[in-house]
């Protein structure tokens, strides 16, 4: 006779764990982290801006703005339309006085500059550059002031050598300003060893600095101080500058990129006629009416006078034909963290400044606003 | 634009993701991180690299998922390091010294790259 087995007293010990298959606390563990990970990427995930919903200035004008740069990156804007003697503002979280970075306009400021320093007989557009900078008998020496505005001077976009290729990528990598530093004395030893190449459109950075210094240095002054005794001064732009270092109490925005990062502010000096100012749209739209009236100094800068790709170009302000065949004269700017747009339809005599602290292309909200009517 | 907004970020994607592979297959397979050095160096490059490709990339040009991915693969790449963490020694005993010099050059590069991209 057999007898069953008895129940075990004790539950028998556990299998082990196949090879390779985590423990409890591992799992619990590796669970955390992987959800302090995902939850910290939610977090600092990159947000596109948009724009903010506060409205300033014309309510019309300000919703045009809005309906115009739906699907654009952008934040704060602001935008001037100028027509018939009189300016209208508007803004989405910004306002006429809020002071933005300007970029490239700044190059439509230093054609106005050349354009008045021929009429006084300073410089001319035939003028080679070495005749005002010392460029040693460099091949830039021999580039010519007018060449420089329309960019067919042959010379590159931005200075070649490492030093400037390892600011582009810290700039890119940190959000950092890539011109910080680079002074007047910089900029000449760039242009001595830059290459020229053939004299066909070639959009530069450095030429239009170069023209710039060139400007002050027949004037015998610093191109900020040329650009308020000669420009900004007499049309009352008082807000317009182009520090060469951070001021204190920095009354500038904090720009963004398109993905939302903040990018320090890019102040300039030796690059300053290419990128270095500041403005709001009051200023500018002093600037608008009086480009419209004829009586801005330097206001021939705007004659086209050379072709630029499919466009014509003045004194650095490029002229194109729209779709609905109207001709508009317009510079654009982009810097770390803001975008511009002026533009002019001269014969309608109407024009539109639109400024934004994101750096995004504003170019086809400026168009769309300066091809519609006051009647918004 | 488009394409090198493209690239920088499936670029970092596919390494990103290379890695992850690496750490969450199975410890009897050749080849992985060999010893716990290497664990935490792969998670050190791993997040640089989703650090730069957030700085570096024009996100408006590409789809949000493509972040939340290379978030998503970085979540993997921890749980497979730690599933892995336990069979291996801290310090590859045949080179520590060089290993141990190649976690804090690793490990302060990336802190580097975090920390001037944020």
């Amino acid at each position: 006779m057999t007898t069953p087995p008895s129940a075990p007293l004790t539950a028998p010990p556990p299998a082990p764990r196949p090879a390779g298959q985590p423990s409890r606390l591992q799992a619990v563990v590796a669970g955390a982290l992987a959800l302090v990970v995902l939850v910290v990427g939610v977090l600092v995930r990159p947000r596109t801006p948009t724009p903010d919903p506060r409205t300033t200035g014309d309510p019309a004008l300000a919703a045009a703005l809005r309906e115009a740069v739906a699907g654009t990156p952008a934040h704060r804007l602001a935008v001037a339309h100028v027509e018939a003697g009189t300016a209208t503002f508007a803004g989405l979280g910004a306002d006429e006085s809020t002071v933005f970075e300007i970029g490239s306009v700044s190059k439509g400021l230093t054609g106005l500059l050349l354009a008045d320093a021929v009429e006084r007989g300073e410089v001319a557009l035939e003028d080679p550059l070495g005749a005002h900078l010392p460029l040693d008998g460099a091949p830039a020496a021999d580039v010519r002031l007018g060449s420089l505005a329309t960019h067919a001077s042959g010379l590159p976009r931005m200075p070649g050598g490492l030093a400037m290729a390892a600011r582009s990528i810290w700039s890119g990598v940190s959000g950092a300003n890539p011109y910080g530093g680079y002074g007047v004395d910089a900029l000449v030893a760039a242009a001595r060893d830059a290459r020229v190449g053939d004299p066909g459109p070639e959009y530069s950075n450095l030429g239009a600095a170069l023209a710039g210094q060139a400007l002050a240095a027949a004037a015998g002054t610093a191109w900020p101080d040329l650009l308020r005794a000669r420009l900004t001064g007499p049309l009352g732009m008082d807000a317009t500058t182009a520090p060469t270092r951070t001021p204190a109490d920095d009354p500038l925005l904090a720009g963004t990129d398109a993905s939302g990062r903040s990018h320090a502010p890019w102040v300039m000096d030796g690059f300053a006629p290419a990128g270095g100012v500041r403005s709001t749209t009051g200023d500018l739209a002093l600037l608008v009416q009086a480009l419209l009236d004829g009586t801005a100094p330097g206001t021939d800068a705007l004659e086209p006078r050379a072709d630029l790709d499919e466009d014509r170009i003045g004194h650095f302000w490029v002229t194109s034909t729209t779709s609905d065949g109207r001709t508009v004269t317009w510079h654009n700017g982009r810097t770390g963290g803001f975008a511009a747009w002026v533009g002019l339809d001269r014969e309608a005599g109407r024009g539109v400044v639109v400024l934004s602290d994101v750096s995004a292309s504003v170019d086809e909200v400026g168009l769309r606003l300066l091809e519609e009517g006051p009647t918004w | 634009m488009v394409i090198l907004a493209w690239t920088t970020v499936l670029v970092p994607l596919l390494l990103v993701a290379s890695w992850a592979w690496q750490t969450c297959r199975s410890p009897e397979r050749p080849g992985g991180p060999g010893d716990r050095a290497a664990l935490v160096t792969g998670v050190a490059e791993a997040v640089a690299l989703v650090a730069l490709a957030r700085a570096l990339t024009r996100w408006e040009a590409v789809p949000d998922v493509l972040w939340f991915a290379l978030v998503a693969l970085v979540a993997a790449g921890v749980v497979g390091t730690v599933r892995r963490w336990p069979g291996l020694p801290g310090l590859d005993p045949a080179r520590p010294g060089r290993r141990r010099a190649a976690l804090v050059t690793e490990l302060a590069v990336a802190a580097v790259l975090v920390a001037v991209t944020l």
